[in-house]
């Protein structure tokens, strides 16, 4: 029986990201049109149901990324002391898939509860008697370089949870994960399009150096997922991190008077195009060519200062790092040693180099950053600067998304993994 | 460049640059002699005898990795190449970490930051004019779109720069591709050298009382072998195997029945060579399942050989369901051994009959095989052992005093001057090279287990040890298992200073005369928030723990989070000076002794 809730968010077959975020965005519209009377959409904040239960029942096959969306969903919705329910998948093969992926741990250490007291319905014990030993995808031990880690079939690790007062909180959380996930890199690296090594030692390791420095952010998590396919596939990792989004961060810092400059022009370029409204309002503008020095003055929206901080050493003052180390005076050696460059590197590596996409959830924004077409690519490329195409989703008829979570997808040359 | 004069004498630099130690640290004699090919070539010289060299390994602290100013990672790499001698003719930077075949090493997590410093700082120089000759080694090209790539193209295009990488591949005309590829093949062979003392390094000889069918009837035995920490050894080793006696094999087939371990090894081998794997009995289940092995060549590796009984069950199988078919070639991670010490590889010949099978295998091991009638285990009625996981914290004390047991107890080493000796003393030096993987793996997920940082996070500590036999040889071992230790050794002496509370560092600096001990730099110089824990082979006063406690709150400012060790000789003694956390693998009260 399904319980009594404000609204049930039915989930499809298939659940990425983009379909659960398009299924809380349709179910909420249509909540809103038979809800107060006093919304419309456009207007902020928007009354949410006290109880929101989502329907995994008719899932077979779950992204891992969209556990972490789904979490931190929770995570928000608990902060505003809101009630969300679950309603776990019906297949079997379904639910031994959030067990292997550790869902049950990665939930708890993330809201503070346990899954099992937030499902409802046939399936509600399911994780009261977990770990299920039959479980035919339960990962197996393996040494790592720090020791024993598990890894799921295929070689992916479980949902990894860090708490800022258990963890070390700063670059050696970023450097012991990037360290495991080398293995994954090696395992891969018949199949990407670049160096194995940078899989761990760019991509994991500035993905997981930006969560560490989001303002207020006291947990971080981070799951791969692979789908093959005859021509190849695509190689996903997702760190999600329930700090201040950047786009804000950035905003504030500018608006205290602080500088968000790079010290000097990298000639990064960029075109980007800024879609506005919901999943089915949206509206296209060309935003044409962005240099690193085009810097978005105070009244710019959350979304241009996410933009900018895919330029060199944006970031870099928010916290007090100072432009200049003592022992240095070459402002552009700077620039590439010192924090601020984490997006920057994030996309010369998964774009540039791998042919991926980055993708940037945080606040009210989406920022997607991919290749631009070969033809619109400039033939020079200036300095060591890329290009790439930005692509901004404001969200504005929705409550800001909880954190920072970024998502890398790499492609996957054909071949045996 | 030019081809110099005959009987000119060619110099080069070589940084190595490692990760993680805190200071510099010796280069194997096999890496300076691959430098000296690489040199000779790039130096048009005749041979690596024409070279000079100068080595000095950059060690990248993690500190280095912080925002700070003065410790950045480009500063530590400017540094290092501002020092170098300007009238040497090259410069050879190695960021080359990964060993043939191996998925990775402590050192192959290094951020690609430390690529881009590497290419910022040479193209700072190639700006300024004052690069000099240098070859790079990293392990994998940087693609043409890479940062890194676009900062070193100007000083490659001067002809100032070649880039090798792991497999050979140059970039530059300082070096022809011939070159290259010679020297960076003179490391190969020296990796498997390697793999395979580290296999038997590695190698976790579980003791407890295990049983198991072997052909018909069932068996007990002292020795479970645990090569879940090998993985990366197996896999350079069955590579190497399979380049060598089967270079068209499709298909790795492996038998997992008891040591499932061997799975992981078995898989990311397939994926390094890009062939597939499976299990063997899974494939014999009937004629079906066999059909892939009629069609691709495989070879088959097991995890241990013994008597042979598996391994003619499968054969036997293999020949009634694919009569047609050759056996594939055979490697063992492991065989026992009678005739030959344990700990080399080798081959053994099975007889099966009518045939007989050769067995490659990487490690020669003592079985420690009890017949039932005889097994002392089941006279005590000691329950079975899980061959999945450790079944106590604890060694049991059947188990360790068969550990001790086994070697001649020998006059105690090492006596500290503020007690008086114990006597004779379990060798604890002879304890550690049977069972020293064995004995870190339990000693290592205590750690893990109860010091605060390091459960969930599996983050680096530093282990101090003593500079003394058994102390150091538990420490390696530890480090061993785990890659991110960083292993401290401090002379005795150096804790004189430190016996009581009233201790002085002054009086310790004072004493180093005019160069510091690389101990004391390793130590001060170390991640400030990494936690410390000191392993010792036993504890009999705790006046030895005290004083290293001491002298690592005086040098560092922070505590020492535990204290690792086998034996603890007084339990029930607690000290405000001792370390908060103590782990032995097994206490017995120790009456006190008689003075001297």
């Amino acid at each position: 029986m399904v319980p009594t809730a404000n609204l049930i968010i039915k989930m499809p077959l298939r659940l990425s990201v983009s379909d659960l975020e398009s299924h809380i965005d349709r179910h909420l519209v249509h909540w809103h049109q038979g809800g107060p009377s006093d919304s419309s959409l456009g207007s902020r904040p928007r009354e949410e149901p006290d109880v929101v239960a989502f329907d995994l029942r008719a899932c077979e096959w779950i992204h891992p990324s969209a556990l972490l969306y789904l979490i931190s969903f929770v995570v928000r919705r608990k902060a505003a002391r809101k009630t969300t329910n679950l309603l776990l998948p019906s297949s079997e093969r379904a639910r031994y898939f959030l067990e292997a992926w550790r869902f049950h741990d990665a939930f708890l250490a993330a809201v503070g509860e346990s899954v099992a007291s937030v499902c409802v319905g046939e399936n509600r014990d399911f994780f009261e008697f977990a770990p299920h030993r039959e479980n035919p995808y339960a990962g197996h031990w393996v040494d790592g370089p720090f020791g024993e880690d598990r890894l799921l079939p295929k070689y992916f690790f479980e949902i990894s949870t860090f708490k800022r007062q258990f963890n070390l909180f700063d670059s050696s959380l970023a450097l012991s994960e990037s360290a495991r996930w080398d293995r994954v890199g090696q395992v891969l690296r018949r199949s990407l399009a670049g160096p194995a090594n940078l899989l761990a030692s760019r991509i994991i390791f500035e993905a997981l150096l930006n969560a560490v420095r989001h303002p207020a952010a006291d947990t971080i998590q981070i799951v791969s997922f692979m789908q093959r396919s005859r021509a190849g596939g695509t190689f996903t990792v997702s760190v999600w991190d329930d700090g201040i989004p950047i786009g804000r961060t950035l905003k504030h810092a500018a608006q205290s008077g602080l500088s968000i400059a790079p010290p000097v022009d990298l000639q990064l370029r960029a075109s980007y195009r800024r879609l506005l409204g919901h999943a089915f309002q949206k509206e296209r503008r060309d935003g044409g060519i962005v240099r690193s020095t085009d810097i978005p003055d105070k009244s710019a929206t959350e979304g241009d200062f996410l933009l900018a901080s895919v330029f060199p050493g944006t970031t870099r003052d928010r916290r007090g790092h100072g432009p200049v180390p003592e022992a240095l005076d070459d402002a552009r050696s700077d620039v590439l040693a010192q924090p601020g460059m984490g997006l920057f590197l994030l996309a010369n590596t998964a774009v540039a180099v791998y042919g991926g996409v980055v993708q940037l959830r945080a606040g009210d924004w989406n920022l997607k950053l991919s290749k631009p077409p070969h033809d619109e690519q400039p033939a020079d490329d200036q300095d060591f600067g890329d290009t790439c195409d930005a692509e901004l989703v404001d969200y504005p008829n929705w409550h800001p998304f909880n954190g920072n979570l970024v998502t890398v997808r790499l492609p996957l040359r054909a071949g045996a993994v | 460049m030019s081809a110099p004069a005959a009987g000119h004498q060619g110099t080069y630099l070589a940084l190595p640059i490692r990760f993680g130690p805190a200071s510099s640290e010796a280069v194997s004699p096999d890496r300076v002699r691959f430098y000296g090919r690489l040199a000779s070539s790039a130096l048009r010289l005749p041979s690596p005898r024409h070279v000079s060299d100068d080595v000095q390994s950059v060690p990248i602290t993690l500190t280095s990795l912080h925002e700070n100013g003065r410790l950045s990672l480009y500063g530590t790499i400017e540094a290092s190449l501002s020092n170098a001698e300007l009238a040497i003719d090259l410069l050879i930077i190695d960021a080359m970490f990964r060993s043939a075949g191996a998925s990775f090493d402590q050192n192959n997590f290094v951020p690609g930051r430390l690529q881009l410093s590497l290419a910022m700082a040479l193209r700072d120089r190639h700006d300024e004019g004052k690069i000099i000759p240098t070859v790079l080694l990293f392990d994998e090209h940087p693609q043409d779109e890479d940062v890194v790539c676009k900062l070193l193209q100007p000083a490659i295009d001067d002809g100032k720069l070649a880039i090798v990488d792991r497999s050979g591949r140059i970039t530059g005309s300082l070096l022809s591709s011939e070159d290259a590829n010679l020297a960076v093949g003179s490391l190969d062979g020296s990796a498997v050298k390697q793999a395979q003392s580290l296999l038997h390094q590695k190698m976790i000889r579980r003791v407890g009382h295990f049983r198991r069918k072997l052909g018909d009837h069932m068996e007990c035995t002292r020795y479970f072998y645990d090569g879940s920490r090998c993985t990366d050894e197996i896999r350079a080793l069955l590579a190497d195997f399979i380049k060598r006696r089967q270079p068209d094999a499709k298909l790795i087939l492996y038998d997992t029945t008891v040591s499932r371990w061997l799975q992981a090894a078995a898989d990311e081998t397939a994926v390094q060579l890009g062939i597939g794997s499976a299990s063997l009995s899974s494939l014999l289940a009937d004629r079906d399942t066999a059909k892939p092995l009629a069609e691709d060549r495989a070879v088959l590796v097991l995890p241990l050989v013994d008597a042979g009984y598996s391994l003619e069950a499968l054969f036997r199988r293999w020949h009634d369901l694919l009569p047609d078919t050759p056996f594939p070639a055979i490697a063992s991670v492991m065989c026992t051994v009678t005739d030959v010490p344990p700990g080399m590889p080798g081959r053994r010949s099975l007889p099966i009959k009518p045939h007989s099978v050769e067995v490659e295998y990487f490690l020669g091991v003592d079985r420690g095989l009890r017949r039932t009638p005889t097994c002392q285990c089941c006279a005590l009625k000691m329950p079975f052992s899980s061959f999945e996981e450790e079944d106590f914290d604890l060694l049991p004390a059947f188990d360790f005093w068969e550990l001790v047991e086994a070697h001649a107890w020998i006059d105690e080493r090492d006596v500290p001057d503020a007690r008086a000796t114990i006597g004779r003393s379990p060798d604890f030096r002879e304890v550690f090279r049977d069972n020293g993987a064995w004995l870190a793996s339990v000693a290592l997920r205590r750690i893990r287990n109860e010091v605060d940082r390091l459960g969930n996070f599996q983050a680096p500590f530093v282990l101090v040890a003593l500079d003394e036999l058994g102390s150091e040889a538990f420490a390696r071992a530890i480090a061993l298992l785990h890659a991110a230790a960083s292993v401290v050794l401090i002379p005795r002496p150096s804790l004189e200073a430190f016996a009581d509370g009233d201790y002085d560092l002054d009086f310790l600096v004072a004493a180093f005369g005019a160069e510091t001990p690389r101990w004391f730099l390793q130590l001060r110089d170390t991640e400030p928030r990494t936690p410390v824990i000191f392993a010792e082979e036993f504890t009999r006063s705790g006046s030895t723990s005290r004083a290293v406690a001491r002298l690592v709150l005086a040098v560092r400012r922070s505590v020492v989070s535990a204290h690792t060790l086998i034996c603890d000789f007084r339990p029930s003694e607690r000290h405000p000076d001792d370390p908060p956390i103590r782990l032995a693998l097994y206490e017995f009260e120790l009456s006190a002794p008689e003075a001297p």
